[in-house]
C-alpha cells in the first residue's frame, strides 16, 4: 500500500505557483533580496553557533519544543501537559491552515510550504491560558543543511491566552525559510518573541509570519536582532473580525554587515480594530536596516485605528537605515498615521546627562538602552526579557 | 567657592559676555538680576560648562581648581549643580534610572560604593516627599510631558541629592505658581549650609523675596553693572533697569 | 432643513472648447522619419536632430512603465499626431498680429498674452499644441539681461547654452517617457538668468493641447548663475475629448551657487468624464532640478487638479554644499482620476537641506498617491530633511495611498517624516452648518486649511487661483 501524504495536493499547489513568480528578487520586490542561485555556500562554521545557547533563555518552569530534522525531540522537550497539543506530522488539519498561503505572492512562503518535510502543530485549546511560554527551539540537526524549512503552526482556541518564543535555527552555511503560521480565534491573545540572535553563520536567514485574528482577540509580536547576519523577516497580520488588537515591536541593534529587512504588514479587512508597527534600529558598523511597513485598510473598514512608526539612530558614517512606512487607504473613516526618523543621539540630551555628573560614554550607553528598553519591556515572559536585556544593553546599569 | 576674572564668551562668533568678573565665598547666596538678553542665562550655561558656547578669555576658579578645564560631567561630579530654566525632555528615559545613574555617578566620584535600585527607591521617596513630587514622575520618561512646576521641581530634586557646593538657579521662578514656588525656595533655603554657594539668576524680584541673596548683582551687556546688598533688589522693582544700562559708559570709565 | 452635500452647485471643467483654427498638423505615427521631419519644421541644427535620434533610438528599447499605482490600457504610440501647430505662414513682428482665434482663446482661458493687459506684470509664453504662440514682455527681460524665449528660439540663438544644459539633469535615458520627450519635443521654454541677476518680474507658460489625439511633449530649460533667481509658474488646459491625450513633458532646472530657482505649476489638464471616467490628459512627466552651485535653492510648489492620470515627481538633487530643495504639493483627485505623484530628494553636498509638504485630496472613486524618495548619501555630511505628507479622504470610495522611501547613510544627518490621514466627515459639515456656515463655504475653509502649508508658497496672483480651482473640482463630492 502506498501511503499518499494529504499535504502532497497543498505541496503541489504552493510549488506551481512557485514555479510561475519565483523567490523574490529585486526585480518585482523592492526590497532587496537574492535569489536562489545567487546563495553562496560556506563552508567554514562560524563561531557564532558555537556561542548561542539558546537554553540560557529559557527557564526551568517553562515549556519547550525541541525540534530536529525528523520531528520532535521527545526527550529534551519539556511540553505542556493539558489542553495543550504539540504535534509533528503531515496530518490533514494543516492542510486548511496552509492552503490559502498556497497562493501567496511571496516565494520564500510558496517554497517552505511546497519543500516541507512536516508540520509543528501546536494547539491551544479554547479557555487555556498557559502560565508559562512555550519556547520552540531548534537541535544540532539542521546544522549542516542547505535549506532549512521549517513550517509551524500555532492555534489559540477562543478564549486562549499564550506566548510563544521562536529560537534561531543554528547553522553553518545554509539558508534559513521558516514559516510559522498563527491563528488567534475569538478572544485569544497571542505573543510571539522571535530571537534573530547569531545569525552570522547562516547564508541568509528568512523567517514569515502570518497572523490571523478573529473578534476581540490580541496579538503582539516582537523580533529581536542582535548579530542577527543577512535576515529578511516578513511579519502579517490580517484582522478578519472587529475589536482586534496587535501591536508588532522589533529591537535591530546591528554591528559590522548585519543586515535586516524587515517587513510588517497589517490588512484591515474590517473595521474597529487597533494596529501598531513599530520599529526601533541602532546601527554600527556597516549594518543596514530597511523597514518595510504597511497599513491597508480595505473599503469600509472604518473607525481603524492602525499606525507605524520607524526609529533610526545612526552611529556610522558607513551604516544605512531604509524606511519605507507605507500606508494604502481605502476607507474614509479611519485613524491612520506614520512616522519615521533618522537621526543621531541628541545633544541636547547629552549635555543634560552629563551636567548632572554622568560621563559622556555613560550618557550615551544609557540613552541607547533607554531607546529599546520600552520595547522589551512590553514582554510577558520574564526570563526572556531579562535575558534580552542583558544581551541587548551590554551595561546593565538600567536593568530592574 | 568661585571666582570669576575678566571673562569673554562668544556663542557662533556672537559675543556676549564681555569681561565679567564674579566673587561668591562659601556659604553666600548671589543673586544675578539684569534685563533680557544681558548675559544672565549665559553665564550659567558657561559655568555648567555648555559645549555650544566658547570662552575667549579670563578664568574661572572652582574650588581652588580651573573649572574651565573640566567637561560638563567633570564639573557636575565636582560639585556645580545648574538647575535649567528650561529643563530638556528626554522621552523614553527612564527618570529614576537617570536619577540614580547620576547619583551614583557622584558617589563614585567620592569613592563611596553606588547604591542598588532598591536603596535609592527609599531615598528618592524621602527626598520627593519634602518637594511634593507626585510618585508618578520617577516613573515617567525625563521631564517628558511635565509641568512647568514638575520640571523645575525635578530639577530642586536633583539638586537635594547631588548635594552640591555650587548652585546655580537659572530663572527657577519661572514656570512656577505660588504654592510650588513657595516649596522649591523653602527646600532651597534647607539646603542653605556654610559651605554651599548659590547663584540665583532671576529676571523678578518675586523669588528673592523667599531666598534672601546676601550679595546682588546687576548684569548688563554682558558684565556687572552695579553691586548691592539685598536692598537693591527693591530699588530695581521701582525704578527697572533703564538707569543702570544707561549709566555703563561711566562705569566702564570708573 | 437639511442641505445635503450632493446639492452643492456641480461646476463643469470651463476650459473644454475646442479651438476652430486651421493646424498643420503631422500624420499619425511614430517612426524615424517623423522625428527628422520635426527637426526639419524646426529648422533645426545637425546636432540637434543627432540627439533625437539618439534618444528615439534608445527610446526604442524601453518597455512602458506600469508600476505606478495607477493602471491604464498600453498606449499606441503610432495613434498620436506628434506635431500640430496654428498654421502661421510667417513669424509675426508684433503681437497684434496673432490670430484673433488664437488671442480670443487664450482671453478665454484668462492668459495675458498682450503687454497692455499686464497682469500683476507677470511674462507669458503661450504654447498651443506643437508651438509657442507669443512670448510677452520679451524686451523687458532681455533689458535685465534674462533671456525668456521658446526652446526651438533658443536653440537657434543660444545654441551653446542649449547643448551644455539641454539633458544634463534629465537625461534622455532616465525613463521611457523623458526618452520620447527627447525625441520628439516640439517646444517649450527657455529661461536664461545670467550672474547677479534677479528676474524683474514672474514668468510664466500656459501651455494648451487643442487638437484631438495629440500628444503634448514640451521641453523646459531653465538656468540661473550665480546668485540670481527667478519665479516660474505653468499652468495647463486642454479640451474635452473622450480619448486619452498623452502629456509627457521635461523640464530640467539648473542653479548655480546662491542662484534660486522656484517653481510653481498650476494643473488642470481634462481629467475625464466626470461619469465615466472617459477620455482626459495623461500626464506623465518627469521634472527636475539640479542645485549644482554651493547655497543654491529649488523650490518645486505644485496644484496638480486636472490628468486623468498624473505620473509625476518633480525632484532635488542637491549637489552643492548647502544647497536647498522644497517640493510643496496639494494633488487633488476626483471622480476617475488617478495621480500617482511626490518627489525625490537626493542628497549629495554637504549641509544639504530638504523640506517635502504633500498634501493629497481624493474625493469619488479615485486614487491619489504620495510616493517619495529621500535619500541622504554617505557624502552628505549633516543633511536634513523633513517630510509631512498628509492625505484627506472625501467619500467611501476614495483611496489615498502613502509611499515614502527613505534611505540614508551617513552618521550625521537628520530626517523626519510625518504622515497622517484627516476625513471630511458629514458630522464636522453639520457642524459648520449648524453655525450657520454653508457646507461649500465649510467645504473650502476645511481644504483651505488643510492646504494652507503648500498655498503660501504659490506666488500671491496664483494663490486666489488655486483656492478656486479646488473648490470647483470637489463638486458632488461629500455624501
Amino acid at each position: 500500500m502506498i501511503l499518499v501524504s494529504p499535504l502532497i495536493d497543498l505541496k503541489s499547489k504552493a510549488s506551481q505557483k512557485l514555479q510561475q513568480i519565483g523567490l523574490p528578487t529585486v526585480a518585482h520586490e523592492d526590497w532587496k533580496y537574492v535569489a536562489d542561485q545567487d546563495f553562496e555556500v560556506i563552508k567554514s562554521v562560524s563561531h557564532a553557533v558555537q556561542d548561542y545557547k539558546p537554553c540560557s533563555l529559557i527557564l526551568e518552569t517553562e515549556y519547550v519544543v525541541v525540534l530536529g530534522k525528523s520531528g520532535i525531540d521527545q526527550g529534551r522537550s519539556r511540553l505542556p501537559k493539558n489542553g495543550v497539543t504539540v504535534e509533528f506530522g503531515d496530518s490533514e488539519v494543516n492542510q486548511n491552515a496552509l492552503s490559502g498561503l498556497t497562493q501567496s505572492d511571496d516565494g520564500m512562503v510558496l517554497k517552505a510550504i511546497s519543500e516541507m518535510t512536516g508540520v509543528l502543530r501546536i494547539l491551544v485549546n479554547p479557555q487555556i491560558s498557559l502560565d508559562q511560554p512555550i519556547h520552540i527551539a531548534f537541535d544540532e540537526s539542521f546544522l549542516n543543511e542547505q535549506w532549512i524549512q521549517p513550517v509551524v503552526i500555532i492555534e489559540l482556541g477562543e478564549k486562549a491566552t499564550a506566548s510563544v518564543v521562536v529560537h534561531p535555527i543554528m547553522v553553518a552555511g545554509g539558508v534559513v525559510n521558516g514559516l510559522v503560521v498563527v491563528s488567534v480565534a475569538d478572544h485569544a491573545q497571542g505573543e510571539i518573541v522571535a530571537l534573530n540572535l547569531e545569525g552570522r553563520s547562516a547564508q541568509f536567514v528568512s523567517m514569515s509570519y502570518r497572523a490571523t485574528l478573529a473578534e476581540s482577540s490580541q496579538f503582539q509580536f516582537l523580533q529581536a536582532s542582535h548579530h542577527a547576519g543577512k535576515v529578511r523577516s516578513d511579519v502579517q497580520v490580517t484582522f478578519t473580525a472587529p475589536h482586534a488588537n496587535s501591536v508588532l515591536r522589533a529591537v535591530l541593534v546591528l554591528d559590522d554587515q548585519d543586515a535586516v529587512h524587515l517587513r510588517t504588514h497589517m490588512t484591515h479587512l474590517v473595521g474597529e480594530c487597533f494596529g501598531r508597527q513599530l520599529v526601533k534600529s541602532i546601527l554600527n558598523g556597516q549594518s543596514v536596516s530597511e523597514f518595510h511597513g504597511g497599513v491597508y485598510v480595505a473599503k469600509g473598514a472604518d473607525l481603524t485605528d492602525s499606525s507605524q512608526s520607524n526609529e533610526n539612530l545612526l552611529l556610522s558614517d558607513q551604516a544605512r537605515a531604509i524606511s519605507r512606512p507605507q500606508l494604502q487607504i481605502h476607507a474614509d473613516d479611519v485613524k491612520a498615521a506614520h512616522g519615521a526618523n533618522v537621526g543621531q543621539l541628541d545633544d541636547r540630551h547629552i549635555f543634560y546627562l552629563m551636567s548632572r555628573g554622568i560621563p559622556r560614554a555613560q550618557a550615551e550607553q544609557f540613552l541607547l538602552q533607554s531607546f529599546i528598553l520600552e520595547a522589551l519591556d512590553s514582554i510577558s515572559m520574564p526570563g526572556v526579557k531579562s535575558a534580552l536585556k542583558k544581551r541587548l544593553m551590554i551595561s546593565g546599569e538600567i536593568g530592574e | 567657592m568661585v571666582s570669576i576674572q575678566e571673562l569673554y564668551a562668544e556663542i557662533e562668533g556672537k559675543s556676549i559676555l564681555k569681561g565679567l568678573s564674579l566673587d561668591v565665598k562659601p556659604g553666600e547666596v548671589h543673586a544675578i538680576m539684569g534685563p533680557n538678553g544681558s548675559g544672565k542665562s549665559t553665564l550659567g550655561k558657561i559655568l555648567a560648562g555648555h559645549p555650544d558656547y566658547e570662552v575667549t578669555s579670563g578664568s574661572v576658579t572652582f574650588d581652588g581648581g580651573n573649572l574651565l578645564d573640566m567637561d560638563a560631567d567633570e564639573r557636575a561630579r565636582n560639585g556645580v549643580f545648574m538647575a535649567f530654566q528650561y529643563p530638556v525632555e528626554i522621552p523614553g528615559v527612564n527618570n529614576a534610572s537617570f536619577l540614580r545613574m547620576s547619583y551614583n555617578a557622584k558617589r563614585k566620584h567620592l569613592g563611596l560604593p553606588e547604591v542598588d535600585p532598591f536603596e535609592f527607591e527609599l531615598l528618592l521617596q524621602k527626598q520627593s516627599k519634602l518637594l511634593k513630587l507626585g510618585e508618578g514622575l520617577l516613573d515617567r520618561s525625563v521631564n517628558d510631558g511635565f509641568s512647568g512646576g514638575e520640571k523645575k521641581r525635578n530639577e530642586i530634586l536633583q539638586m537635594m541629592l547631588l548635594e552640591p557646593k555650587l548652585v546655580i538657579l537659572d530663572e527657577t521662578d519661572s514656570g512656577l505658581d505660588i504654592d510650588a514656588l513657595r516649596i522649591v525656595a523653602e527646600s532651597v533655603n534647607r539646603f542653605k549650609s556654610p559651605d554651599r554657594s548659590f547663584l540665583v539668576i532671576t529676571h523678578y524680584q518675586r523669588l528673592l523675596d523667599y531666598i534672601v541673596p546676601d550679595v546682588v548683582h546687576v548684569l548688563a551687556n554682558g558684565k556687572i553693572v552695579k553691586t548691592g546688598d539685598h536692598l537693591l533688589v527693591r530699588e530695581l522693582e521701582e525704578r527697572g533697569y533703564d538707569w543702570l544700562t544707561g549709566a555703563i559708559p561711566s562705569e566702564v570709565g570708573g | 432643513m437639511s442641505k445635503d452635500i450632493h446639492a452643492i452647485a456641480s461646476k463643469p471643467y470651463e476650459y473644454g472648447f475646442v479651438t476652430q483654427i486651421e493646424s498643420d498638423t503631422m500624420p499619425k505615427g511614430l517612426t524615424e522619419d517623423v522625428v527628422r521631419l520635426i527637426s526639419g519644421k524646426k529648422n533645426e541644427p545637425e546636432w540637434m536632430l543627432e540627439y533625437r535620434l539618439k534618444a528615439y533610438r534608445h527610446w526604442l528599447t524601453l518597455t512602458e512603465p506600469h508600476w505606478a499605482k495607477a493602471e491604464y490600457p498600453k498606449i499606441n504610440y503610432q495613434d498620436i499626431h506628434y506635431y500640430s501647430a496654428p498654421k502661421i505662414t510667417e513669424k509675426k513682428a508684433s503681437m497684434d498680429e496673432v490670430d484673433p482665434e488664437l488671442k480670443r482663446t487664450f482671453e478665454k482661458l484668462g492668459i495675458p498674452l498682450f503687454e497692455q493687459k499686464k497682469l500683476a506684470g507677470v511674462a507669458v509664453d503661450a504654447i498651443f499644441d506643437s508651438v509657442s504662440v507669443a512670448t510677452t514682455f520679451k524686451g523687458k527681460l532681455l533689458e535685465a539681461g534674462v533671456v525668456f524665449c521658446p526652446l526651438s528660439e533658443a536653440i537657434e540663438k543660444y545654441p551653446d547654452l542649449v547643448k551644455k544644459y539641454l539633458g544634463s539633469v534629465v537625461p534622455h535615458t532616465d525613463n521611457f517617457y523623458a526618452a520620447l520627450n527627447a525625441a520628439v519635443f516640439t517646444e517649450g521654454s527657455f529661461v536664461f538668468v545670467p550672474k547677479d541677476t534677479v528676474c524683474p518680474m514672474e514668468l510664466s507658460t500656459y501651455f494648451r493641447i487643442n487638437t484631438q489625439d495629440t500628444g503634448q511633449f514640451e521641453r523646459t530649460l531653465i538656468i540661473c548663475e550665480e546668485n540670481s533667481s527667478v519665479s516660474y509658474l505653468e499652468g495647463c488646459t486642454a479640451p474635452m475629448f473622450d480619448t486619452n491625450q498623452l502629456h509627457a513633458a521635461v523640464v530640467e532646472l539648473i542653479a548655480l551657487d546662491y542662484a534660486n530657482i522656484k517653481y510653481s505649476t498650476v494643473q488642470n489638464w481634462y481629467a475625464g468624464d466626470p461619469e465615466t471616467g472617459k477620455g482626459g490628459i495623461y500626464n506623465f512627466v518627469t521634472k527636475r532640478g539640479k542645485c549644482q552651485g554651493k547655497g543654491s535653492k529649488i523650490s518645486w510648489t505644485q496644484i496638480e487638479t486636472g490628468s486623468a492620470i498624473t505620473w509625476k515627481y518633480p525632484s532635488c538633487v542637491l549637489i552643492g554644499d548647502d544647497s536647498v530643495g522644497e517640493f510643496y504639493s496639494v494633488a487633488l483627485t476626483n471622480h476617475f482620476q488617478k495621480a500617482d505623484t511626490g518627489t525625490k530628494m537626493i542628497h549629495i553636498g554637504k549641509n544639504t537641506r530638504s523640506t517635502i509638504v504633500s498634501k493629497g485630496i481624493s474625493a469619488g472613486k479615485s486614487e491619489n498617491t504620495y510616493r517619495g524618495l529621500v535619500q541622504i548619501n554617505r557624502s552628505a555630511k549633516g543633511a536634513e530633511n523633513f517630510t509631512q505628507c498628509d492625505s484627506m479622504l472625501i467619500g467611501k470610495q476614495a483611496i489615498a495611498n502613502t509611499l515614502p522611501y527613505i534611505d540614508v547613510r551617513n552618521a550625521s544627518s537628520s530626517l523626519g517624516h510625518e504622515a497622517s490621514t484627516v476625513k471630511v466627515s458629514q458630522d464636522q459639515l453639520f457642524y459648520f452648518a449648524q453655525r450657520g456656515i454653508s457646507m461649500e463655504n465649510a467645504l473650502q475653509t476645511m481644504i483651505n486649511g488643510f492646504c494652507a502649508d503648500v498655498f503660501k508658497e504659490l506666488p500671491t496672483e496664483f494663490a486666489v487661483e488655486a483656492t478656486q480651482l479646488l473648490s470647483l473640482k470637489l463638486e458632488n463630492s461629500v455624501g
